[in-house]
């Protein structure tokens, strides 16, 4: 039985670069997420933000260095590493004829959940994002509101040690963005480690614990709200923090 | 905070299962695929059946011709006294069963291909803890399920027809299953084994590989056919051509082969001989099941590595800013239309040319027409015989016809579905919506008929037919080929499945077996109308003009045939224009 303590870290990401060709999209990148802590990841488009994100759900592979869930090696330990991770994709995927039930059944046998508990898990995840009225409709028929509150169903059916989260506000209705605001905040305090990645950066100045900013490849800035605002010397907004910082680095990269 | 081991469940849910063990995610992919199966069908209920019914009527049409044939073909060698458990026919099985394997490698791979690397699903399924060799299964499975249908229709008149007219006891009925789905393990394993390569080992050269495979693949069939026909240029056709030539074919009955196994397993049970019967099925069963293996094998060490590189390197990086001279031609040459249905054109014809899989299969078989259409006067001795001539011409043209309607069928019927979710891009553009399906009826008619037109001159004038006779395939080719394209445009926006992404799923689906089966009678029976009464009424001897009332017959026919040609054109482009129309996005 792995037993793990609140010491480990949740997502180690060691000295990880990724080359696709020529262009490097992750350049030496380190970065350490404990559990508990709600991580928010900005960057501009094509920062490398979906590249990084790829390679902690183990779909990608690190050119160089290495990333560790909960100490397990995605690259050596994948399996089991991926047991301990849930991706809620930008563009979530459900299996069109299938219903939100037999779905959420069919994640929990993949990840070797008994039946009982898996039906204890439906009820829970059920009441928690309000499914009860489609649920037992093919997903096909679902709406984007309705399809994102069943990802983030079956993400968190099997209780994750990490959430990773891409773009999970877009479409959603104000009463939806509250409530997963809620739901992230409160996993995070029940001590699953959150990496967040959003362009909305309202949202993240209202849930994160730290922030970081990824521009072409590097990671440019990272800490909290605070740190970063006298990182930048700015006391304003997030977007102001954000704008700032990664402005002055195009303008130090043209210097060079 | 409260501390971590207080509020995971990890003890509980059991996952929970010890570093190393793996859940059962292989029966829950099965489990799940069986359910989406039976919500289909659960569907059907209360609903039209008319999509699954017309599917069978299609498949038992296409499965009842073949049997015909097949069935003449037998009673035909039989009548000639070839006994028909001979070397003959032993080789024409082997041949049989050696293509369609080949085939089979080729067409499972690219399904597999396109379900391992390129699909939505897969991607979902690779951020679960499931092994790489449960996704590849899940996924070979179905690729074997769409490659080999067509084995299956194909194959399974011409074996029942053999049994029939070599009166087989039943035995030989209860083997042919078993002896064909352990038969398709093998191709199939083998196309996975070399797309998990290819995909592993050569992500940035998969061109290149592909490319050297084409050239290969025309040398030998330029290389067969050379030695085919200077072995009829120098005998002529007798009996000692046919050994002459049937030893040509000596390498399919290398005893190595899955297909001389099958070939041999399935006479020996339709003679009755079950331990021969056995020994052949069980070879093929075992070393289809070891291919499988070993293919998962490969993908639990090189799937997911293979999938990183074809992200990593896979895609083309390549930039222009300048317009491709093809591209400037095309719009050029097409001048004639509107700026927005001509813009709407070049983007097809973009992505036509930008995905080489698509064109090289159709640059390939063209190119063996033309090869053939010029070499097949020359290879025989002496003059050509008017009868002679005149068949041939008419076989050219339906050849031509008939790839220019595989094309269609491939490549455009899938077209309108293939706009997917982003159909409302082009249903929004300031113009009817119907020019949308005669921009694509105008990209399909301009982009195989000058080459149809041209292949049907070359042939007419390889063959020295007259000028009249060079109208008349001309005018059937035009009609053959506005009927063809209209109704693949027409059907694909009748019956789009916009879920899809796979042009070649879309293609064997039901909307393109009907299609294809649509224009396969449709050719037929234009061919019949505007050239075959033309053709049957210079059967004689030599050419001459036909009697009055062989003229008025041929008048009619084409008369007939360009009507129908006319409408089989316009109506479903008008079908497909409504159900566009009524379309909400």
């Amino acid at each position: 039985m792995t037993i793990f303590s609140n010491a480990e870290p949740a997502i180690e990401i060691l000295d990880v670069s990724k080359q696709y060709g020529d262009k490097l999209a992750v350049d030496h990148m380190n970065l350490i997420i404990k559990r508990g802590e709600l991580f928010a990841f900005l960057g501009p488009n094509g920062a490398g933000k979906t590249t990084t994100i790829k390679m902690l759900c183990g779909l990608l592979f690190p050119s160089s260095g290495s990333i560790k869930i909960c100490g397990y090696d995605l690259k050596t330990q994948g399996d089991q590493a991926r047991r301990l991770i849930s991706y809620v994709p930008d563009l979530p995927f459900l299996y069109e004829k299938l219903t939100g039930r037999e779905f959420l059944e069919f994640i929990g046998d993949v990840y070797g959940m008994q039946r009982g508990l898996i039906a204890q898990k439906i009820v829970e995840v059920n009441k928690l994002f309000g499914l009860e009225e489609f649920i037992d409709d093919l997903t096909e028929r679902y709406s984007h509101g309705m399809r994102q509150r069943m990802v983030f169903a079956s993400a968190l059916l099997h209780e994750p040690e990490v959430l990773v989260v891409d773009e999970p506000t877009v479409g959603l209705d104000p009463k939806s963005v509250r409530k997963l605001k809620d739901v992230l905040r409160n996993q995070a305090d029940q001590g699953k480690a959150i990496f967040l990645s959003s362009h909305s950066l309202d949202i993240v100045e209202e849930v994160a614990d730290r922030i970081g900013i990824i521009f072409q490849g590097k990671l440019v800035a990272c800490g909290s709200l605070e740190s970063l605002r006298e990182q930048s010397e700015t006391g304003g907004s997030l977007e102001e923090v954000f704008l700032k910082m990664t402005h002055e680095k195009l303008e130090q990269d043209e210097k060079l | 905070m409260k501390s971590f081991n207080e509020h995971s469940n990890l003890n509980e849910l059991s996952k929970f299962q010890e570093p190393g063990a793996y859940p059962a995610s292989g029966f829950a992919l099965f489990k799940m695929r069986m359910r989406t199966f039976a919500n289909l069908f659960a569907a059907l209920k209360g609903v039209l059946l008319i999509r699954p019914l017309v599917l069978l009527l299609c498949s038992f049409i296409i499965w009842g011709l073949v049997f015909g044939t097949s069935l003449a073909g037998f009673n035909f060698l039989k009548a000639q006294k070839l006994p028909l458990g001979g070397g003959v026919i032993g080789l024409l099985f082997d041949l049989l069963f050696l293509s369609l394997g080949s085939l089979l490698v080729l067409s499972s791979g690219m399904i597999l291909y396109g379900g391992l690397f390129s699909s939505p699903e897969t991607n979902f399924l690779l951020t679960k803890p499931i092994k790489a060799d449960r996704i590849f299964a899940y996924r070979f499975v179905e690729a074997i399920g769409f490659s080999s249908w067509a084995f299956v229709i194909l194959g399974s008149p011409i074996l029942i027809a053999f049994g029939v007219v070599a009166d087989s006891p039943i035995l030989f009925y209860i083997y042919l299953p078993f002896f064909f789905f352990g038969y398709v393990l093998i191709p199939g394993s083998i196309g996975a084994v070399l797309c998990l390569l290819i995909a592993g080992l050569l992500p940035k050269g998969k061109k290149l590989f592909f490319s050297i495979m084409v050239v290969a693949f025309v040398f030998l069939v330029l290389s067969g056919m050379g030695r085919f026909f200077s072995s009829v240029k120098k005998d002529g056709i007798d009996r000692e051509f046919v050994d002459a030539t049937l030893r040509q074919f000596e390498f399919s009955r290398w005893s190595g082969l899955p297909s001389y196994w099958i070939s041999r397993g399935l006479r020996a049970a339709g003679r009755g001989d079950v331990s021969s019967a056995n020994f052949n099925l069980l070879l093929i069963w075992s070393n289809g099941m070891m291919l499988y293996l070993g293919g998962a094998l490969l993908s639990k060490v090189l799937y997911r590595k293979a999938f990183d590189r074809m992200i990593a390197f896979g895609s083309g990086s390549k930039k222009s800013s300048k317009p491709f001279f093809l591209d400037r031609l095309f719009e050029r040459a097409l001048g004639f239309l509107g700026s927005a249905r001509r813009a709407l054109i070049l983007k097809d014809f973009r992505a036509f040319r930008r995905e080489p899989r698509q064109w090289v299969q159709v640059l390939v078989f063209g190119f063996l027409l033309f090869l053939y259409f010029g070499s097949v006067r020359r290879s025989f001795r002496g003059e050509v015989t008017w009868p002679y001539q005149n068949g041939v011409s008419m076989l050219n043209l339906f050849a031509v016809s008939l790839l220019q309607c595989t094309y269609i069928g491939r490549f455009v019927f899938p077209m309108i579905s293939l706009e997917g979710k982003n159909f409302w891009i082009l249903g929004l553009v300031p113009m009817p919506r119907e020019s949308i399906l005669w921009a694509k009826f105008h990209f399909a008619f301009w982009s195989t008929t000058p080459i149809a037109i041209l292949l049907v001159i070359f042939s007419d004038f390889m063959l020295k037919m007259p000028f009249d006779y060079h109208l008349v395939h001309i005018w059937t080719t035009l009609v053959a080929s506005i009927a063809i394209c209209a109704l693949g445009v027409g059907l694909g926006a009748c019956l789009p499945n916009f879920k899809e992404t796979d042009p070649s799923k879309i293609a064997a689906g039901f909307g393109g077996t009907l299609n294809l089966v649509i224009s396969l009678f449709l050719l037929i029976l234009l061919m019949g109308l505007i050239s075959g009464i033309w053709h049957m009424n210079h059967t004689g001897e030599t050419y001459s003009n036909p009697s009055f009332t062989g003229i008025l017959f041929i008048i009619a026919g084409i008369a007939s045939g360009s009507v129908i040609g006319l409408m089989a054109a316009l109506i479903p482009m008008a079908m497909g224009s409504q159900n566009l129309r009524s379309k909400e996005f």
